[in-house]
């Protein structure tokens, strides 16, 4: 967050200003972040042209290319022994199985790459709303068609989506259309059809979704691709939302379109994604009838959205809590690192963002949720490793455990404390017993031998495997925040606290953090006999604490929010 | 409203401190600060994505069921009778065991008035314990502990297990402790001044504090991610020594639900003062092909559960653990023509421990008049709740979910 404002109130509309915190907002929110480099040539490009930036058709370049993965036919199937089969089939998987890690892979290399962020970011949100998860359809090439879907009318139609969702393998897959027939339907698509897709809850009836289910029979797939299964469907007259008569697929979406609360479902929806709060009902309102009068093309919309005063108003700006993803991304732009884009994916499980798989056909549960004591601490785990700080060893490692140890890492506190003027320093002394306290737990000492077994664990397994890959690649983080400080023209430490500060976080840091951060790197330049100012001019004794002080700007609180 | 929670002011003005160096064990033992039963903790199971009740706790002596069941049914032959009209599930053995040793209830027919298909509405009420769904600051754990254990200072108190925790457990006043798995609950730095500082990172001054009301949103979110992070400060060598301390003395199965009831029991068994954990599983919404996924989702439920209560055998928590197993709503009565079953209403909740009034509780809703083709529900679940709180934890369930008389899980 740069905290100089540059105020060009001539290159934007009437009575709209344009400062570097605003600037810096919409680049948060439509794009993945942006350093304070990026943050500065937007505010001198002014509103307008940042705003057309981001519609702006991105450098041509060759979508990745995947295998569609089919089994034989099963007359095929029959002559094969089943050892060929199983071979067969466990080739399959594991085609399926790479395929679907590359595409996430891919997507956030596109995220982190800065190349068409708004795309990028509209991609994220429908896959959080017309949501399919891997969990339930494993077979890659459902899952790559579905997000070329997406990708391909992330700024274009709802309509054409919608349209397309209820005729995606993947998607019929995962809400058990493939099993919905005549004459045994399955409601499970158009239930959801309703409640998350289109319409919202209290907007249909259950006799509506039944009908709607009829509908939907005979939408199937086949060799994981959609196949309309004229026999499966039931073509008898119906009643939904008030239409009657032989409605199939097509006019069942033509049905949702034509409800009012389909445009305010989609509007409230968006609204709430992009400002991290519950719009009102006016506001709902005004985006329905844009939504409408675009023919329900979303770029009008979004350009609305970002010219549009509220967007910048006190109450959204800064207090949207990073998802893993923005906050994984948004890290490594404005760290200005190429980080392995396995990291990037590994790092958004462990968070609890896995792609391709949100926990619930809802999606995921957005904003402070996505905060837990555990996972608070992880994000600054992962900050360490992009940038060298920590190793993945360290990070799973439970040595600081071993008797003792506790106690060494704590005993430290009350002393220092009291250098540090913004601390409690009685307050430090009365935690620290604290943790010591819980050595009462058990009289046995606690051994290496016995940390054995507390283990990264299941829930954690995927994530670990694709973070291991750091170990094998050689990865080493190529930055220079000595070069960086020094460009920005920080001599003081406070001038590099606040340089590194405004840089890496999103929104300005309090007065505090400013003042802590100041005191922690006067204390390790001054515990190696460095002269304030002078200390940059030498990068060997400089780089490694700077990268420090990165990494424990990521670990705050300040650093989860955007 | 103050805009700043409780207990990031007790953290910055070190109040908590001083409660939390007093010895846990000690407390344990003593009569609790809230005046609620000393010991005694809830593990809560969600069955995420509507069990089929009816496959779980198996009418077979209803000729209605065999009718309307015609893939999912279980023949009379394989389920576990408890008596002539109810057996359960095949795969669940050890819970039969735990049915004959008198620690395990059934309460049948759990749902509430006019119930919703959505999961999403049926988990918010089911959360917030209000037919409204979301609509107060606090899910009902969260109240339980604002209102029941007041007083009681334990950072644990309310522990979820998972990657996100459900609103039930939400609080502002006493948020939970939540991680997935105790070994990745850790900050690592690289040196340890880097630690230090991370601990101050958590800090609020008290001007700061006085001065949040009607600050900017972003200072507020500020505030309240502090009051984690000084959560997580105090938990997290806590919460992995007591994994690590933990040896159980059978495994558990390999899996993460049996991970789960494995952090479950260590976290009580050390007596940090953990009133409630509450954990979760999924996979339970079967609209096709039923029949082999719920028999694998009742073998995978009954080997956690019976994994851990051999584990509380002999242990001093073995009668001060109640478990609680629902899920936010039971399936259709008839099946849906894809080999599975949709969205339908009432089922029985599950209650087990050393110290349950054991067998069948409530009535058992009627299969031929259903409400709009699903299970009437014959018992509110907030009367389960208020059982919790009342006769459980001896509390007073009014401010908590209501009064909800007629089901009495204890004594």
């Amino acid at each position: 967050m740069l905290v100089h404002c540059f105020v060009l109130l001539a290159a934007c509309g009437a009575d709209q200003t344009w400062t570097a915190r605003e600037a810096e907002h919409l680049l948060n929110r439509a794009a993945f972040g942006a350093s304070a480099v990026e943050v500065r040539a937007a505010v001198e490009r002014g509103r307008a042209a940042t705003i057309e930036l981001l519609f702006a058709p991105p450098p041509p370049q060759d979508p990745p290319w995947f295998e569609r993965v089919v089994l034989p036919d099963r007359k095929k199937l029959r002559e094969l022994s089943d050892e060929e089969f199983q071979a067969l089939e466990r080739a399959a998987r594991e085609t399926d199985r790479r395929q679907l890690v590359e595409l996430w892979n891919w997507w956030l290399q596109r995220m982190a790459s800065g190349v068409d962020p708004l795309r990028e970011r509209m991609v994220l949100f429908w896959h959080g709303h017309f949501t399919t998860s891997t969990d339930k359809v494993n077979r890659s090439w459902p899952i790559v068609q579905q997000h070329r879907l997406l990708r391909e009318h992330a700024l274009g139609s709802y309509a054409a989506l919608l349209r397309g969702v209820v005729a995606d393998a993947a998607m019929l897959s995962y809400l058990d259309n493939t099993s919905n027939r005549r004459g045994r339907p399955n409601e499970n698509l158009a239930r959801e059809l309703m409640e998350l897709f289109a319409l919202g809850q209290g907007n249909y009836s259950e006799a509506d979704v039944k009908e709607a289910a009829r509908a939907l029979t005979g939408r199937t797939s086949r060799n994981n691709e959609y196949y309309f299964d004229a026999g499966a469907h039931d073509a008898g007259e119906k009643a939904v939302l008030g239409a009657t008569g032989r409605i199939d697929g097509e006019q069942l979406v033509d049905i949702l379109l034509a409800q009012d609360a389909c445009p305010r479902w989609v509007a409230g929806r968006l609204l709430s994604w992009f400002e991290g709060a519950t719009p009102t009902v006016a506001r709902v309102e005004r985006y329905a009838r844009l939504l409408e009068d675009s023919d329900w093309r979303m770029e009008p919309v979004l350009r609305a959205l970002f010219d549009d005063p509220e967007f910048y108003r006190d109450e959204i700006v800064g207090a949207r809590v990073s998802s893993p993803v923005d906050y994984l991304v948004g890290s490594a732009r404005r760290l200005r690192l190429d980080v392995p884009s396995f990291v990037l994916n590994g790092g958004a499980i462990l968070l609890g963002q896995k792609l391709g798989a949100p926990p619930t056909v809802k999606g995921w549960a957005e904003g402070e949720a996505w905060i837990t004591t555990s996972t608070l601490m992880q994000r600054g785990n992962l900050a360490g490793l992009m940038l060298g700080v920590v190793t993945l060893d360290q990070v799973v490692s439970q040595a600081d455990l071993v008797a003792g140890n506790v106690l060494r890492i704590d005993a430290g506190l009350p002393a220092q404390a009291a250098d540090d003027s913004l601390g409690t320093a009685s307050g430090d002394a009365m935690e620290d017993s604290a943790t010591m306290g819980q050595s009462s737990m058990s009289d046995e000492p606690m051994t290496a031998e016995r940390l054995k077994g507390l283990k990264p664990g299941k829930a954690n397994g995927a994530a670990i495997a694709l973070l291991r890959r750091l170990d094998s690649t050689g990865y080493l983080p190529r930055a220079n925040f000595t070069a960086r400080v020094r460009a920005a023209g920080a001599l003081s430490d406070a001038e590099v606290a606040d340089a590194l500060l405004d840089d890496l976080l999103a929104i300005p840091a309090p007065a505090d953090t400013r003042e802590r951060m100041r005191l922690y790197l006067a204390r390790e330049r001054a515990d190696r006999d460095l002269r304030e100012g002078a200390w940059l001019e030498d990068d060997q004794a400089s780089e490694r604490i700077l990268r420090r002080v990165a990494h424990l700007v990521l670990s705050l609180p300040e650093a989860q929010l955007h | 409203m103050k805009s700043f929670d409780r207990r990031t002011f007790l953290a910055a003005t070190g109040a908590l401190a001083v409660a939390q160096a007093i010895p846990s064990r000690v407390r344990a033992e003593q009569p609790t600060a809230s005046g609620a039963k000393p010991g005694r903790a809830l593990v809560l199971l969600q069955l995420s994505g509507g069990n089929d009740g009816l496959s779980m706790v198996v009418p077979h002596g209803d000729d209605v069921y065999g009718r309307a069941r015609t893939t999912t049914r279980i023949p009379t032959a394989e389920l576990h009778k408890l008596d002539e009209e109810r057996g359960l599930h095949p795969a669940l053995s050890r819970m039969r065991g735990l049915w004959d040793a008198g620690a395990m209830a059934i309460v049948e027919g759990c749902g509430y008035p006019g119930p919703s298909r959505s999961h999403f509405k049926s988990y918010d009420i089911w959360h917030n314990a209000d037919v409204r769904g979301r609509d107060t600051r606090s899910g009902w754990v969260g109240r339980l502990a604002e209102q029941g254990f007041a007083g009681e200072t334990a950072t644990e108190l309310v522990v979820h297990v998972g990657s996100t925790a459900p609103f039930s457990v939400h609080s502002q006043a006493r948020p939970p402790v939540v991680f997935a798995t105790p070994a990745t609950y850790k900050w690592t730095g690289a040196e340890t001044a880097d630690m230090e500082s991370y601990r101050r990172a958590a800090r609020m001054d008290a001007d700061r504090l006085a001065g949040l009301e009607g600050s900017s949103g972003s200072e507020r979110a500020l505030a309240r991610l502090r009051g984690v992070l000084a959560e997580a400060n105090a938990s997290s060598a806590r919460v992995r020594l007591a994994a690590a301390r933990h040896q159980p003395s059978r495994p558990y199965p390999d899996d993460e639900l049996g991970e789960s009831f494995r952090v479950a029991a260590a976290l009580l068994d050390a007596r940090i003062g953990t009133r409630v954990v509450s954990l979760e599983t999924g996979g339970f919404d079967t609209h096709s092909n039923q029949r082999a996924s719920h028999d694998r989702l009742m073998a995978r439920l009954d080997g956690a559960i019976g994994a851990f209560f051999d584990d509380l055998r002999g242990r001093s928590i073995e009668r001060d653990v109640l478990l609680v197993v629902y899920s936010e709503f039971g399936r259709r009565v008839q099946e849906n023509g894809s080999r599975g079953t949709d969205h339908g209403a009432a089922a029985p909740v599950l209650v087990f421990g050393a110290g349950v009034r054991p067998g069948l509780h409530g009535r058992h809703p009627s299969l031929v008049e259903l409400d709009g083709g699903d299970l009437a529900c014959t018992t509110d679940f907030r009367a389960v709740y208020a059982s919790i709180a009342r006769d459980w934890f001896g509390v007073d369930p009014k401010p908590i979910v209501g009064e909800w008389p007629g089901v009495a899980l204890v004594g």
